[in-house]
This record gives structure tokens, sequence and C-alpha cells, in this order.
């Protein structure tokens, strides 16, 4: 995870919304290998075609958070614009493994969703999101996973690996109901029902003594006794039009309530609620307009510290960046005895189960337990185009962030310790005014500087990343 | 005039003719150059069946097999062979038998003659009929959707007819030809732009690009800060809501559903039309690349070679339009009698229109995005602006959608066969080449049967006939 090849990384970020054969894919490698000159857009559509292609092509990535690294093969068909179906097989090089596949159905959510009418009742945008379903089926093995005890007060010293595999199937869905007004944005429901066959155990030649030797079930709940489990919730959420009403603002939020039950027994069945919100503005000023009828593309070369610091845009401005707060909380509720299953708790630390960045100067996995609080503030940059000029691909960016957030073993102690901090800085790589490639380092959380680096599939028209697959 | 009209919007859509969104609108006291019911056209399909067309399109599913719209296929179409004697005229017999080939059946092949009834198109008919609606727009080129792009964005598609992947590198554009004299323009974009590719743009992305997420937004702030040109392009790919959700193609492309467009011209219309001041000096053209490979029955019409670049294999000299496709002007200073404007436009027209519009006085026509733009009709002409704004408001239906078998029944939009794409692009660039002056001729490989040897010879030629029209230019 820490560390992987950059053009790989890139390669699989830009996989985009199309799927190619082979005939189409090797000419777009032919055009690229016969390039003269930098013409890194050829390069990027071998990369991209490869990378789709139809109906079986490769597939890299990662399975989730310590998985490493790895390769398998993906299939893809899309009977119609509506449905598609996905597998995908991949193998990473410490021994983890997954295989599955997803069926998508999209459908129009029950009315046309107007946003942002005139007083007379004339105009408005008709926002086009469609709602979705998945079905899916997967079976994944983590060779070596890392636990940290449980609770706010567990320590670097109480390492221990568990191995941890699953079957799970089931279906979810989400779709926008309802415009709730030009500023608040659209309504929106999601539901999900799932079976989980979830089972931990211990990792052949680690180092660390094994989950379920050092915590047992009073640690580690769950991690002798290996229970299935019928998950099932619904979820709210409202957030920004696609037709933004305003350039500089976006948010969102969303709250699910879930229900795991324990089937056979309830020792381990509980309800989990989970509520996020983010705001995002783009900040930039305007710029001095040029005098009347002089020439756009022969200004006065701005120095590169210009650009740096405040990027020129289409508005007849520059843009100073971009500022992201987004705050998560979690909390599990338990009836009489049960207890919530460790592999089933919330961390905090680098990324979790599901991929999302939580305390970044920690590392992964690092605090675990029942509840958890999470509030971030992500800055990002663009100082620099990529590429040379009358060949750039997208842009170089700067990137810093602020993470505060704890867990605690009951919902009411969430505050009660006060909150982990970190900072971190690094830098990106956008392509088509998405972020592919992040790399940072996150420190100040009072356990070292953790190194990151991470890619986004943005181009992808379904959850294309592995991680997106886990439960 | 130019004072008044401070932006142009250009809205491109894909693949439709004019007879099949709007040919059923003809009616007594609408006289468009539509269908008469009481003399249909038809086609002949291969039991010897004439295909009439029919007002029964639906938004999707009725051509699931994208039809054929590339060179050798629109030949067919026009002249009812891909192979027409010099000096043939075109008499629009071959879309049904075209589509059969395509499709698989004669059944299926007859769907290429299903037209739109106008109440199946509420937000395009009603703008139509509200404003002015142009039915002699031509596509450029009797060919698919880059090359005619390439007429919107830069005049000329050099000579190509194909959809190679290096199409694009090193055309210049009129969105830089506006910029060297001041006059601000942007590409609003969704999930793709060909103009990405653009070297020249791509050299200042900064200045000629922006979200079309942004673009109700821009239009509601101050008109000042809106730009001069905008190009707004569709959405051509269903992609993922990053917030949840899915994002349906908005381009129309056979056989994305029509609503899903139909939605999106609202959009951009309600977006200019809700801002007062905006609205009073803006003028919209809603217009489509190509035909798609859909009946027309108007024939293409004779228009002036670009820059008298040819192609030999398949040969074609740039100087026939493709098939008609519709177009509508929006503006609150529409002539009352320009409402049907029969004027011969192609994509040219845009660029003619833009540069009259916004160049400084006396550098329009020039030449700098070639003779046939030079001297394209503009649709200027269409705005009385001695008239008051007419700021009445159309009632315009929002798309109904019904129930989710339709959207089953839609299929994915296929891509052309490459063979074909690569053995024309082999073909084109051995006449392009040959035109090219002897100094920068590139050596004809003995062996050009394999993909890598064909992408490399094509390239080549690209390259150096780039490097040939920059030295023209200059």
């Amino acid at each position: 995870m820490k560390s992987v090849c950059c053009l790989l990384l890139l390669a699989l970020s830009v996989s985009a919304a199309h799927a190619e054969n082979w005939t189409t894919t090797k000419q777009a490698c032919q055009d690229a290998r016969f390039f003269k000159g930098l013409q890194f857009h050829n390069a990027e559509e071998c990369a991209v075609d490869f990378f789709t292609l139809d109906p079986v092509g490769p597939a890299v990535g990662g399975i989730t958070t310590g998985s490493g690294f790895g390769g398998g093969l993906h299939l893809v068909r899309q009977p119609t614009a509506n449905n598609n179906i996905t597998m995908k097989a991949l193998y990473t090089y410490n021994h983890s493994f997954l295989f599955g596949g997803q069926y998508e159905f999209d459908f129009r959510p029950p009315h046309p969703i107007v946003t942002g009418r005139r007083p007379d009742g004339h105009g408005g945008q008709t926002d086009l999101t469609k709602g979705n379903l998945f079905f899916t089926a997967d079976h994944f093995d983590l060779y070596s996973q890392d636990f940290y005890g449980p609770g706010p007060n567990s320590t670097l010293a109480g390492h221990a690996v568990y191995r941890q595999h699953e079957t799970w199937l089931g279906a979810q869905g989400y779709s926008p109901l309802v415009s709730f007004g030009r500023y608040f944005g659209i309504f929106g429901v999601s539901g999900q029902v799932k079976y989980l066959q979830p089972a931990t155990g211990r990792v052949n030649g680690s180092s660390f003594p094994s989950v379920r030797d050092l915590y047992g079930e009073s640690g580690a709940p769950s991690s002798t006794i290996n229970p299935d489990f019928l998950a099932a919730g619904f979820g709210v959420d409202v957030r920004t039009p696609t037709s933004k009403p305003r350039v500089w603002e976006q948010h969102e939020a969303q709250a699910t309530y879930t229900s795991f039950s324990e089937l056979g027994s309830s020792r381990f069945s509980f309800q989990r609620l989970e509520a996020s919100a983010s705001v995002a503005f783009d900040l930039s000023k305007s710029l001095p307009k040029p005098r009347p009828g002089a020439s756009l593309l022969n200004q006065p070369i701005r120095p590169w510290w210009r650009d740096a610091l405040c990027m020129e845009n289409a508005r007849g401005g520059c843009d100073i960046g971009s500022l992201r707060s987004t705050t998560v909380v979690t909390t599990s509720y338990t009836s009489g005895a049960s207890k919530v299953p460790f592999y089933l708790q919330p961390t905090l630390g680098g990324a979790d189960f599901e991929g999302l960045d939580t305390l970044r100067g920690l590392v992964d996995y690092r605090l675990r337990a029942p509840n958890r609080l999470l509030t971030q503030v992500d800055f990002d940059k663009v100082i620099a185009n990529l590429g040379v000029k009358g060949h750039p691909i997208g842009e170089y960016g700067l990137y810093a962030f602020f993470d505060a957030g704890n867990v605690s073993l009951t919902p009411g102690q969430l505050m009660a310790q006060g909150l982990r901090r970190d900072v971190g800085i690094g830098g990106s790589i956008s392509i088509q005014n998405k972020i592919v490639i992040r790399a940072y380092i996150g420190f100040g959380a009072g356990e070292g500087s953790h190194p990151n680096a991470k890619s986004f599939n943005s181009f992808a028209p379904t959850p294309e990343t592995i991680g997106a697959w886990i439960p | 005039m130019a004072g008044q009209i401070k932006h142009l919007f250009v809205l491109m859509m894909e693949n439709r003719s004019f007879d099949h969104v709007f040919g059923f609108m003809k009616a007594p006291g609408y006289n468009i150059e539509g269908l008469d019911p009481a003399a249909l056209p038809f086609n002949q399909d291969s039991l010897g069946n004439k295909i009439y067309p029919t007002p029964n399109a639906q938004p999707t599913g009725d051509l699931a097999s994208d039809p054929n719209h590339h060179f050798a296929d629109v030949a067919e179409q026009l002249y009812g062979t891909r192979n027409p004697e010099f000096g043939q005229l075109p008499n629009m017999s071959g879309f049904v038998r075209n589509y059969e080939t395509k499709s698989g059946s004669a059944a299926l092949g007859a769907h290429i003659m299903k037209c739109f009834d106008p109440a199946g198109l509420p937000v395009l008919t009603t703008l139509a009929r509200k404003y002015a609606i142009c039915d002699h727009w031509f596509s450029s080129i009797p060919g698919p959707t880059l090359p005619n792009r390439l007429y919107v964005h830069c005049g000329t598609s050099r000579g190509r007819l194909d959809m190679s992947p290096d199409f694009y590198s090193g055309f210049y554009t009129v969105y830089e030809e506006l910029a060297q004299h001041g006059v601000r323009s942007c590409i609003y974009w969704s999930d793709w732009s060909g103009t990405l590719t653009f070297s020249g743009l791509m050299a200042h992305q900064n200045l000629f690009y922006d979200s079309y997420a942004n673009f109700a937004a821009i239009c509601a702030g101050n008109p000042d800060d809106v730009p001069t040109y905008c190009f707004i392009e569709p959405q051509y790919n269903p992609a993922a809501n990053p917030a949840g959700g899915t994002l349906p193609a908005t381009d129309q492309h056979p056989d994305n559903d029509m609503r899903d467009g139909e939605a999106l011209i609202r959009n951009v219309y309600n977006a200019i039309r809700q801002n007062d001041d905006l609205w009073h000096s803006s003028v919209l053209l809603i217009v489509y690349d190509e035909h798609g490979g859909i009946f027309d029955h108007v024939y293409p019409v004779p228009l002036p070679s670009p820059d008298n670049l040819s192609s030999l294999a398949p040969p074609f000299d740039f100087k026939l339009s493709g098939v008609r496709v519709p177009a509508v002007v929006i503006s609150p200073y529409i002539a009352p009698q320009k409402k049907i404007c029969s004027t011969i436009f192609d994509h040219t027209s845009a660029i003619a229109t833009a540069l009259k519009l916004f160049m400084p006085p006396r550098t329009w026509p020039s030449n700098s995005l070639f003779a046939r733009a030079e001297v394209a009709n503009t649709f200027d002409t269409v705005l009385d602006l001695t008239l008051p704004p007419d700021d009445s408001w159309p009632n315009i239906a929002a798309p109904v959608y019904g129930g989710v078998v339709p959207q089953l029944q839609a299929a994915a939009a296929m891509a052309a066969p490459l063979s074909e794409l690569q053995q024309q692009g082999v073909d084109e660039a051995k006449h392009t080449n040959s035109m090219l002056p002897a100094q920068l001729r590139v050596a004809v490989p003995a062996d050009l049967s394999t993909a890598a040897e064909a992408a490399a010879f094509t390239q080549a030629v690209g390259q150096a006939a780039v490097a040939a029209h920059e030295q023209v230019k200059a």
C-alpha cells in the first residue's frame, strides 16, 4: 500500500467509463508506441483501453487496507445502457485474494426532480441522476490484518494479527426522491440487505501473536467464534444537485441505520447508526481584466509562482484552492450481553476497511472500537499543469490535511478522552479535473510519521475498485 | 447588432437527422421542409417493399444497433450504392438497405425510417416553434462524428473522414482565434470533450475549459462574467455520480434515451433564460453533429472545400455537405418572418457567426479558419435587434419516462468495426501523403497489413500534414 509504481497507479486510475475491445486497444497502444515528441494523450488512451478491455481484461489494485497490491482479471458485460455485469478475480503479493461478481441496474426516480425554479414557477434545472441497484456476491481472503487492542487506550505494543476470510451476498440501492430546494439540494434514500459469512483465524508465519491468542473473546469479540450475519438497513441523504447552484460550494449529508443480526443466536447482534456531513468550498479571486481587444493568449507570461499561488481559470479569475471538511460519527448499540464483533468495528488510523481515509498520522487500523468520531479538513491546490506546453494531460497539486477523532467502547464516551489529532502534507495529480493519485505524509499524532499513496478510480461508471465490493 | 448580442451559446448534440426529429412538424401554416403526409418519400427494403417514414419513433429501443454512418455507409444511404458514379446525384434511397445490413433483418431495417411525433419531443419542438427552426442546416461532411465536430471547432477536418485517435493534434480553433482578439470563450464539458486533445487549447487549458456542472450557476451570475462564446458538450457516457446514483448519457446518440437529451436542452435553455440580463444579450444554437445514419429526404448541398485537401480512398473532395440535421436558434429577438429559416448552413456557420458578432471591425470575414467558414452563411440573420425582447416563457412539458421496460431494451452504443477504420485510415493517409510537398512525404512501407504498421504510417503522415499546414498558415 505504501509504495507502488506510479505508472501502474496512473494506468489504474484512468480506467474510463467505456470498455474497449482488443482491436481498438491494440490500435491505441500502437499509436502510443509510435508517437514522436511528447503526446501523452495516446499513452493515456492506451492505458484506459487496456484496463477497460471488453469483455475480459486485467484488474489491478488492492482488496482493502493492508491487503497489498495485486493483479487479476475482470469481465465486463453491459447488455443495455441501464444494466451491467462485472466479475473480478484478484490475487495480491501478500497472498490475499478476492473473486466475485456484481450486477448493476439503473432506474429512474419516481418523479422528475427540478431545482432552482424562479419565484414565478419558470425555469429550474432537472436533475438527471438515476437510482441504482447493486446485487453482489463475493468471497475474499485477507491473509493478514492488524489489530492493536480494543478502545481508545490501545497501544502499538498490543499489535496482533488475524486472517479474515468472508463470503457475502447482498443487494444495495439508492434513489434520489425530491428536491429540498436550491440550497439544500436533492433528498434521496438508500437501503441494503446482506448475508455475511465471515471468519477469522491465525496468520501462519507471522512474528506477531494472533488476535484470538492475545485478546480472546473478552478483548476481541467473535475472534474464536464465527457466526453468520444478516444485515439490513436504510439511509437518507441530501446532496448538491448535479447542476450546482453555486460554483464555489458543494455539500452532502447522510444518515444510515443498519441492523446486524447474528443467525442462530444473538451473542453478536447489534445496531449501527452512522451520520456524515461534508462541505467543500472552491476558493477563487478575480484577476484584472486584460485591455479590451488584447490577445488573451499573448498576455505577459505569468511567472510560475503566480500560477502556483493562484491558477488562472476560464471565469476571468484564478483558483486559490479547494477546502473540504468532513465529519463522520458511527455508533453501535447492543442489547443484553451481546457484543460487536471486532472485525465489524469501525477503525481509525490510515484508511479503514472500506478504504476511506481516517487518522492518517497513525498506522492502518490503529484504533478500533464500536463507536467512532472523525472530523477532517482537506486542502487541495493546483500548482502547475502536468506535461509540457501543448501536451498537458492534467495538473499537479499540493495537498494538506488535518484529522481529529477517537473511538470509544460506548457511544456516550466518544468525547470523554478528547480527540487524537494529526496533520499532513502531500501532492496530487489530477486528470480532467479529477484527482487520480495522492501521496502524502501524516504526522503529529504522537506515533511517528506515515507516508501513503492512494489512487482513485475516478473515471469508472461503477464501483471499479475491488475495495468497493467489500461490505 | 454586435453591441447587443454579447453571448453565443452552441449546444451540439449527437446523430439525429432533421426528418427524424422535426419532419412531422410540417403542417398547414407551418411550412417547414419536413415530411408531407400526402407525398411521403420512401426507401425500398431488400424484399422490394416500400418503407415510408412513420411518426412512431420511441425515445430509446428503436436503434439498438447503432446505424452505420461512416463515409462509405453514408454514400450507400445517399446514392443507394457504396460506389456511386462520378457526377451521380444523390436520391436518399439507401437508408433502409444499409440499416438492414447492420441490424440483421428487414423488419429492423425499417426502423431507420421512424420519425418522432412532435408530441414525443416536447422540449425541442416547443423551442423550435417558439423561436427559429433552421430547416436547411447540413452536417459538414457525409461522415461520422469526429470530422463533423472538427468543422464546428476548426472549420476543416484537413482531408480526414475517419475516427482515428490521433485526429486532433495541431488543429487551430475558433476559440484561439477569438482569444487572439481578446474575446473569451469556454467549452463546458461533463465526461469528455474531443477538444481536450487539441494541443493549442490544452496549452491554455485554464482559459478554455470549465465543468458543465458550473454552467447554471455561472449563467445565474453577472452576465459580464459569462464567456462570450460558449460551446456545450453533452454527457457522452453514463457515469457514476460520486454522491450516489448514476448519470445518464444526454447526447441523444442512438440508442441513448432522447428524453435525457431533452432534459439537457431544457436545462441549458432555462439556465440562460432565467437571468433576464443574460437572456437579453444572448443567442443559443442547438444543433446536431451529423445524421447518424438515420433517414432524411433532402439532398446534401454543394459547399466549398475548406482547404482543397481531398481524400483519395474513399475519394472525396469535401465539396458536398453531409445529411441535414436539426437546428434551432433561440433568442429574444427572432424576426417573426424568420421563424422558419431556410438559409443553407453547415457547422462552419457557427464559427462564421461567432467571428462576425464578436471580432473587431475589419477582421471578418477572414480565412483564419479556412475558406468554408469564410463564406458560410451566418445565422444572426434570423434576429431583428430593433424589436423589444420577447420575454414570454413557453411552458415546456417535462419528459415522461414511464416504466422501466423501454430502458431495459436500450442497448449501449456499439463501436464501429475497427478493422474497417484502420484500412480507411491507411487509404486516406496514402492519399494525404501523396498531396504533401515532396520534402515532407513519408515513405510508404511495403507491408501495411498489421495494425502496428498501419498506425505508425498514419501517425507519421498525420504529423507531416500538420507540419505542412502550419507552413501554409505561416
